[in-house]
């Protein structure tokens, strides 16, 4: 009877953990209000920084900050909180900002809420991400010493001259730096409340933009935020923005077409379905961004321009399009593609599919007697089906016997990889442009410092020149025929192998029209809820 | 017993302080640099790089760092992770969803595996019987990425009964789904290791006697041939709450569920040290102890097992 009675105890005692355990933990959920009043929701990777300086959550940017400009999905630039932006020799510059705008605390902004928060992200010791916007702001590199302390946190080259002027000094001259400035998120203000502590503020900012946060979000679910009443710019279609965080994007496209989550990216192996799936409710967006193979070209049998010319002539871009892409991507022409301003495309002789060719480019520089070619790539992240595509045309149209892809865990071995100049065969590489243009491109990928760890171990210094003249120039005919000539400089050397021209391809649910896809990527402004 | 227990505890101890070590030493042992993989395609200043590698001292050598986060530890501080989110606070907002989706699919394993067990028992070689078995195997033998899917599909997207992910709607709508197809696979197996055992004893001696001794027929099953027959499945479902604790991970990418598992998952793929350590340490800590539990209840169920030195 004694153990009976100390049975059941132990019974109940289990059973009434697990019970209060349950109910104990379902206590802190959401409701959900969002069928209440006109607010749509966006499936999103977890935010890292909610400051603009600070991080890559561009979608949070674009509701709770307005950008000086804004740069259409066609490439035309609008004044958003700026009235004008004006240089007379693409070196000293004057923005002018439009009075009676406030932060969502009321604060004005003003000339000094930029040049502050300009100063912050280019400072070094915060270790903003976007600082390296700054990189040709006149007094950047006394905040970036190579050794040491900085001596100062303000760039020279950045001046309130007034409430209403912001004056910025360039190191070398650029015309492109008006497009720069519109996309970057770097380049949005900052109350003054920021500068009190960067990282409580990190966690609620307070911005000038349409959409302003409700407390302190917690990001773990979702991020709301709300219609900020006060905005003087174009007014937005709905009253509010759920931020709904997904690990995994396809969760998302089964969700969304439950309706249950609003617009997401769609993520690269479901575009052959978006059609069949969400009919006319998605579009892709021609990215000025390109998908390259880089080579390494320290390696000897990758050394001789022809191998790496066969290696482009053998792959049919059009059928991999199709296969991989559902014909979503372009098959590049060039390294500069047609969203970049200006760019002819077309410019490339070793991109088309010529498997004839290829068979005799390589047999002139020698053929193939290196052992297995391996096509280096991060795994994990949904680029294995390309590069296997790619690796059986290579197998097939070269005729190299063994040609493997070598997947590495992710992007942080990758990137080791690279660096240590452990890769031995081609391998993905990708830039897309933070603004359309050719300059930023070529600069990026073929000069020393242009992208980092992206970089395409390629440099030609007067590709740079030229580019650097394009810059430098007024008129845009001349920048333009300055940037072809350093395009058609890179191109006779072959450094790299052009795949596609990247789309951005979103999706959207019934809940919502007027969704417009370009370079932000979401114009979240536009977005209207059915009622 | 109580002797019994402290060493339990003891071994916990010793336990923690291994885990943490090993899982230190895997983290660290991951080639590259954790910052610049973090900035995936986007370019991020050398500059800002190493002052980042500085700050989360991962600029320092192994033994350095470790000393850093055990220190960190015997003062409550479990750290940062690489945007300077405290990992006590990253782990207070996920615990909660994965303990709750795998209590709730615990539940409905003991719950509907037991009474499918006994049903099938009961009605050996029957219909029912028969359809029970063919359905366990096919929850076992259909991959669970399948079965979610499959739900998401049918219940969230056509029928929209319920949440096809997220936590937005709380307990119990939004974690019904989730829970069913992480229990699917523990539902099967209870249920066919109640029926297999509780045959057995039905067979035993022990119940011939009892029936011959004419005790009612609902008696004899529950007190003696039930009780008899729940070893196995005791096991089983001891073991399975530390697994289903930490094999949500693809239930929670598959419904979004910020569990857990979820964390563990980007942390490792970030090389988010601290957070890894701490989240796979309380793993371990749970599944030790869901087994502590386990064994104390064998001695209650079959007093034969005993802890206790004689």
């Amino acid at each position: 009877m004694e153990m009976k009675g100390k049975r059941r105890a132990v019974v109940a005692l289990v059973a009434g953990l697990g019970l209060a355990a349950v109910t104990a933990c379902s206590s802190g959920t959401v409701k959900s209000e969002e069928a209440k009043s006109a607010v749509f929701s966006i499936a999103d990777g977890l935010p890292d920084h909610l400051t603009p300086g600070r991080g890559y959550s561009y979608n949070q940017y674009n509701a709770l900050f307005a950008p000086l400009m804004r740069l259409s999905a066609d490439g035309t630039l609008t004044m958003v909180q700026a009235e004008s932006m004006e240089s007379s020799d693409n070196r000293h510059w004057v923005i002018k900002i439009k009075s009676g705008w406030t932060f969502h605390n009321g604060e004005p902004v003003t000339a000094q809420s930029y040049v502050d928060a300009w100063n912050a992200t280019a400072y070094g010791p915060n270790a903003w991400a976007n600082s390296g916007s700054f990189a040709n702001v006149k007094g950047y590199a006394d905040l970036n010493p190579a050794e040491g302390k900085p001596k100062t946190k303000t760039m020279s080259g950045v001046k309130a001259a007034d409430d209403h002027t912001i004056e910025v000094d360039l190191v070398t001259p650029d015309s492109q730096f008006p497009l720069a400035v519109a996309t970057g998120p770097a380049f949005m203000p900052l109350p003054k409340v920021a500068f009190d502590d960067f990282d409580a503020y990190d966690k609620a900012p307070v911005g000038n933009g349409p959409f302003k946060v409700t407390g302190t979000p917690n990001l773990t679910v979702s991020m709301e935020v709300k219609r900020y009443d006060g905005y003087k710019g174009p007014q937005p279609g709905s009253d509010g923005i759920v931020f709904r965080f997904y690990s995994d994007l396809h969760t998302a496209y089964t969700d969304a077409r439950g309706n249950g989550v609003d617009i997401f990216r769609v993520p690269v192996d479901k575009w052959p379905h978006v059609k069949q799936d969400f009919g006319d409710r998605f579009s892709a967006f021609k990215a000025p961004a390109l998908q390259f193979l880089g080579i390494p070209l320290t390696d000897k049998r990758f050394r001789d321009p022809r191998v790496r010319k066969a290696i482009s002539l053998a792959i049919d871009r059009e059928a991999v399009n199709k296969s991989i892409f559902g014909g979503l991507n372009d098959p590049a022409t060039s390294i500069t593609s047609p969203a970049h301003k200006g760019s002819p495309a077309n410019l490339c002789d070793y991109c088309s599919f010529d498997p004839a060719r290829a068979k005799q480019l390589l047999a002139e520089a020698g053929g193939w007697s290196g052992g297995p070619m391996q096509i280096w790539l991060p795994g994990g992240l949904g680029y294995e089906p390309l590069f296997t595509a790619i690796a059986n045309q290579l197998r097939q149209n070269l005729g190299i016997q063994d040609v493997q892809i070598k997947t590495l865990p992710g992007f942080t071995p990758f990137f080791e990889a690279l660096s240590k100049k452990k890769v031995d065969g081609p391998y993905r590489g990708m830039w897309g442009s933070f603004y359309p243009s050719m300059a930023e491109l070529l600069t990026a990928l073929f000069t020393a410092d242009g992208g980092g760890q992206f970089s395409t171990g390629y440099v030609n210094e007067r590709m740079a020149k030229l580019v650097e003249q394009g810059n430098a120039s007024g008129d845009a005919a001349e920048q333009t025929a300055k940037y072809v000539e350093a395009e058609k400089l890179v191109l006779n050397e072959a450094p790299v192998v052009p795949l596609f021209y990247d789309s951005y391809v979103y999706a959207w649910s019934e809940n919502v029209t007027d969704v417009e896809i370009d370079l932000t990527p979401i114009n979240i402004t536009k977005v209207k809820v059915k009622r | 017993m109580r002797r019994y227990i402290t060493m339990r505890l003891i071994a916990l101890v010793l336990t923690f302080l291994g885990v943490t070590l090993l899982i230190y030493v895997l983290v660290y042992a991951l080639p590259g640099d954790p910052i610049r993989g973090m900035a995936g395609d986007r370019p991020l200043p050398e500059g800002v790089i190493a002052e980042l590698r500085a700050r989360y001292h991962l600029d320092e050598p192994f033994p350095v760092q470790y000393w850093y986060y055990v220190q960190g530890v015997l003062r409550g501080d479990l750290g940062t992770d690489f945007n300077g989110r405290p990992v006590a606070e990253l782990m207070a907002d996920r615990w909660p969803v994965t303990l709750t989706l795998a209590l709730t699919a615990w539940v409905l394993e003991l719950v509907a595996g037991l009474a499918l067990g006994v049903l099938s028992a009961l009605r050996r070689n029957r219909v029912l019987d028969r359809v029970v078995m063919i359905l366990t195997i096919v929850a076992i033998s259909v991959p669970i990425f399948v079965i979610a899917y499959t739900a998401q599909l049918v219940l969230g997207v056509h029928m929209r009964w319920l949440p096809i992910s997220g936590i937005a709607e709380g307990w119990p709508r939004s974690y019904l789904l989730p829970a069913v197809v992480l229990a699917t696979f523990g539902i099967a197996s209870v249920s066919r290791l109640v029926r297999t055992s509780l045959i057995e004893n039905l067979d035993a001696d022990y119940i011939r006697t009892a029936r011959g001794k004419g005790l009612p027929s609902r008696k004899v099953v529950t007190r003696h041939a039930l009780r008899n027959s729940l070893i196995p499945a005791v096991t089983y479902l001891g073991a399975d709450l530390g697994f289903l604790l930490g094999g949500t991970l693809i239930v929670e990418g598959v419904f979004n569920l910020p569990g857990i598992g979820q964390l563990l998952f980007a942390s490792i793929q970030q090389q988010q040290g601290p957070v890894v350590v701490g989240v796979a340490t309380l793993l371990v800590l749970t599944f030790l102890v869901a087994n502590l539990v386990v064994d104390l209840l064998y001695g209650v169920l079959d007093p034969r097992i005993s802890h206790v030195r004689r």
